[in-house]
């Protein structure tokens, strides 16, 4: 047997980085259909069968912490990031110094550019409220409805709402007082949310909805969320806060009095077509509605 | 590359690390050790690990954690087994290598030819077995398997000639 090829020969040939010479010089060898031979029945060998999802399975049955979101992970918060955050809070209270404000009116969007040049849309029949003047030392607004942030870079920036605080490159996002619905929606960077002894750090996919002190996690795939392109998306949530959704944006009047409380909704509907978006919340939730000028009654159609 | 700010704690990345790595850790214990069950547990057992101290290990980490610890586990057991390999049984085509030749050449691989392989594969030397058979069966490039093994592309390519030189040596032998 002459073996006067190099050390890496044959992994250069099973690869096909041979030289011409080289290869033609093999491939007239003896040896060669030996070699091929090998390399032809090696190619019969199956792989061998892994259960991916079994697998998976079984590691999260034992580890049963995959419920819980991990608290104070030691992550530090990464100072130089930038964070768009989706902040959705329905407020039946506030209380403010007026600065600058901005308002939206049913059906309506705006984009407001802040003093350092953070980007905050506004969705309909929302507010936001801030003070130039301290911005530089004091990157704080006050939300009312719902708005998707893109924050620059820098200090602490705050959202306060009625429902709690949400923080971007800070520490805190204490949810104060719970008298209605709080959803953030992380799409880059983190935040924390802290409401009462639970911590939650969001990061990039990340949603934390919070009903009656009820935290529940969803994720998200989206890198905004569905109202910047005008359609509006629910997971789970109580049906009130869908409707009143659906109030800010066609400024109707939905009475849904006849609807037990605990009914929730999945799904989205367009923000610029009320008929679609009625037949999708019918359809889904097994209702009937009637219209009555910009009045409108949601029925259980049992 | 890999986002070092992400954290091994979050479902999300733990998932997505799992079906990248899962696959390939395995099969490189079970080539390299020959037991797949005993391989599956010791998968496993690495996840498992990994979540519990996912707080101390950056991302970038994991993966060496993964193998680490795993290949840990596997030799802790100390029962080394033939590696069973299974395979299908048909005619392959080969290129004749010849230009001359229009008609392809058709190599019947017998049951016998196929026993004797799997045995001399069996035979290999620990690594040289694990570089083929994840190159050969896994379809992993010498640079992936370089990663796995922790070696050089340039020793993944020695050990990978060898193999076949002994892969040959031994079915000559046992023909001779």
């Amino acid at each position: 047997m002459k073996e006067n090829y190099d050390d890496t020969f044959l992994a250069r040939w099973l690869n096909n980085e041979l030289t011409d010479e080289e290869r033609k010089a093999f491939e007239s060898s003896e040896e060669f259909k030996k070699y091929q031979k090998i390399i032809a029945a090696t190619d019969n060998i199956e792989q061998e069968p892994f259960d991916e999802e079994s697998a998976l399975r079984n590691i999260k049955s034992r580890t049963n912490k995959f419920s819980v979101k991990p608290k104070n992970s030691q992550t530090y918060w990464w100072y130089g990031a930038a964070a768009a955050v989706a902040i959705f809070v329905f407020a039946f209270l506030f209380f403010y110094q007026p600065t600058t404000l901005v308002k939206t009116a049913h059906g309506e969007m705006d984009e407001v550019a802040l003093p350092d040049g953070s980007l905050v849309r506004l969705n309909a029949n929302s507010s936001l409220e801030f003070n130039e003047s301290k911005w530089s030392e004091n990157r704080v607004v006050q939300l009312n409805g719902e708005a998707f942030f893109d924050v620059e870079k820098g200090v602490k920036f705050s959202v306060n709402t009625s429902a709690g605080r949400v923080t971007v490159l800070g520490t805190e996002f204490n949810v104060t007082q719970l008298n209605g619905y709080l959803r953030v929606a992380c799409y880059e960077g983190r935040v924390l949310v802290e409401s009462g002894k639970e911590k939650t750090e969001l990061s990039e996919g990340m949603v934390v909805q919070v009903v009656n002190d009820k935290i529940q996690y969803t994720e998200t795939e989206e890198s905004s969320p569905a109202w910047t392109t005008n359609n509006s998306e629910f997971n789970n949530t109580p049906v009130k806060y869908v409707f009143i959704t659906l109030e800010n944006q066609y400024g109707v009047k939905v009475d849904y009095s006849d609807l037990k409380q605990e009914m929730t909704f999945t799904g989205r509907f367009p923000n610029d077509d009320l008929k679609i978006a009625l037949q999708i919340i019918s359809g889904s939730l097994g209702l009937e509605y009637k219209q009555d000028g910009d009045k409108i009654i949601f029925k259980s159609n049992k | 590359m890999l986002d070092n700010k992400k954290s091994v704690c979050e479902e999300k990345i733990f998932d997505s690390l799992f079906k990248k790595e899962a696959r390939s850790l395995f099969s490189y214990l079970s080539y390299r050790f020959g037991d797949k069950e005993q391989a599956n547990d010791a998968v496993q057992e690495a996840f498992v690990k990994l979540w519990e101290k996912c707080a101390e290990i950056p991302l970038e980490k994991a993966k060496g954690f993964l193998y680490t610890a795993s290949t840990n586990l596997m030799t802790s057991v100390k029962r080394h087994e033939q590696v069973k390999l299974k395979y299908k049984e048909k005619a392959v085509k080969v290129d004749s290598g010849k230009s001359d030749v229009q008609s392809p050449e058709f190599l019947i691989i017998e049951k016998e030819y196929m026993d004797s392989l799997t045995q001399a594969i069996n035979d290999l030397p620990e690594r040289q077995r694990t570089a083929y058979l994840l190159n050969r069966v896994e379809k992993k490039t010498y640079k992936e398997i370089a990663e796995i093994m922790e070696v050089s592309t340039k020793a993944v390519e020695k050990l990978m000639h060898k193999a076949l030189i002994k892969i040959k040596k031994i079915l000559d032998e046992g023909v001779g």
